[in-house]
């Protein structure tokens, strides 16, 4: 389970985050949706230690993110926005395995991860590949199998369906179906609300650093509707 | 840049020690014997080395590229004679210095296929094996991290150039070309460094990580005897 309290974090003179309190239980599927600058990807990073609060506390399973940064790393993994930022190999299955090896688990245990993350994604035939040579599609599946490979309880994908075409979007949309159905909790930060907004059991609409509304996606939607906020396709709210 | 191309050459198949020993090998003959006998089996070793690789020439001596300006200019700077008035042209001083200019691009050109052949992993482990503790780790770790930075800083910059170029940059004096491309790379580069520590950091980047087995298997011995023989003989001749 994924808890902040009270969280508070600036850049500079400017507040990003303003007092956010929320939980997000285990095999939950939450979508966090704001306009650009709303401090979406900021809240996120903070769930796996990638940003230090300025006060209040984020808490994983029970245990506050800044006594045991491992165990929050490890527990809930992150996939950015560019999945060329997150690779740090050459190859899908060395940069598949970087996360596990560096938990220092057995190479048996390092290479059924690796296997078992590539079949999820649906890229086992592109183990050898380099990274560098995967279309974008590819690209994010690697992504979130390098993130998969580590086990986690819960997956962050900030804007997974970014510049991806329309085959690739539902392809990532099946992959992300696929695990929450076996489970894996996902926070997905999107302008995308389209294409997940029929899999998951909350939306979180963040407005200037604050949580304006969370609720499911038919009060959601209701909500939007009422309020100005530029954030969605009308077709959606319709 | 020569990065570490996935393949099932005999040369991939090395453990890495016998790669890293064979380098420091050939280095250590290319200073001790620059000597056109010497530097021709050099040649033909480097040679045989990238056919095996299944590396191409052109990229090969590409890694030699940043340090040809000098290689170049040393033996001409060592040919001119500013002893008497007006200079003169004496090739044959120039013979030493470009002997010593080839052979580090030979140094280069096996230092090519080592990283065209071998995973960052591996080398961290085999430097790891070579230099154990803490020193070991510290080395490893530092040569795994500018390995993965060197490659998408660069292909960072040369975006910046072609995005640059697309942009008509080259309407504009050199000078300002210079500076335009400096300041963005270098920007760039920054950027580029933030987000790469960021990566390492949600992926748990550890000081002992799981490394790969190294096997020293039948293909090292030979390797190892053959580039031994290689020494033997060029001791002799």
């Amino acid at each position: 389970m994924i808890e902040t309290i009270a969280l508070q974090h600036s850049y500079d003179e400017t507040t990003v985050i303003d007092g956010i309190s929320l939980t997000i239980d285990d095999g939950e599927w939450v979508v966090i949706i704001g306009a650009n600058g709303s401090g979406k990807t900021t809240l996120v990073r903070h769930f796996n230690g990638l940003c230090t609060p300025d006060s209040g506390s984020v808490i994983i399973n029970g245990t506050p993110v800044s006594a045991n940064l491992l165990a929050a790393r490890t527990a809930v993994g992150m996939v950015f926005q560019t999945p060329r930022d997150q690779f740090v190999a050459a190859t899908v299955e060395a940069d598949v395995a970087f996360g596990p090896e560096n938990l220092g688990l057995s190479h048996a245990d390092i290479e059924t991860r690796v296997s078992d993350a590539l079949a999820t994604v649906g890229l086992s035939e592109c183990r050898h590949a380099r990274t560098s040579e995967l279309s974008g599609g590819e690209r994010a599946r690697v992504a979130i199998a390098g993130v998969l490979a580590m086990r986690p309880d819960h997956i962050v994908l900030d804007e997974p369906f970014a510049g991806l075409d329309l085959s690739a979007r539902a392809s990532i949309q099946d992959r992300l179906r696929t695990l929450a159905a076996n489970g894996t909790g996902l926070i997905t930060v999107t302008h995308d609300l389209e294409a997940v907004i029929n899999d998951v059991d909350r939306i979180i609409v963040i407005q200037e650093g604050q949580i304006a509304y969370e609720g499911s996606p038919t009060s959601a939607c209701q909500w939007l509707s009422t309020h100005s906020v530029d954030i969605v396709s009308p077709s959606i709210l319709s | 840049m020569i990065q570490y191309d996935p393949g099932t050459t005999i040369i991939h198949q090395l453990d890495p020690r016998t790669k890293l020993f064979v380098q420091a090998t050939v280095a250590a003959l290319a200073f001790a014997h620059t000597t056109p006998r010497g530097l021709i089996v050099l040649s033909g070793f480097a040679i045989s080395c990238v056919i095996m690789s299944n590396l191409s020439f052109r990229r090969a001596i590409s890694a030699a590229r940043p340090a040809l300006p000098f290689l170049i200019a040393a033996p001409v700077v060592t040919a001119i004679d500013i002893s008497s008035w007006p200079p003169e042209i004496v090739p044959a001083a120039a013979i030493g210095a470009s002997l010593a200019s080839y052979r580090v691009i030979i140094i280069f050109i096996i230092a090519a296929v080592y990283l065209h052949t071998t995973p960052i992993r591996q080398s961290q482990a085999a430097i790891q094996w070579f230099v154990p503790g803490r020193v070991g780790r510290l080395l490893a770790l530092g040569v795994s991290v500018v390995f993965r930075t060197l490659p998408v800083i660069r292909a960072d910059i040369h975006r910046v150039r072609s995005a640059a170029k697309a942009r008509l940059i080259q309407n504009q004096t050199r000078r300002e070309r210079v500076r335009i491309i400096g300041t963005a790379g270098l920007r760039r580069t920054f950027e580029r460094a933030d987000r790469l520590t960021l990566a390492l950091q949600a992926r748990c980047l550890a000081w002992n990580p799981t490394l790969p087995r190294l096997v020293f298997g039948r293909a090292d011995g030979v390797a190892l005897i053959f580039i031994i023989i290689t020494a033997m003989f060029l001791l002799i001749i």
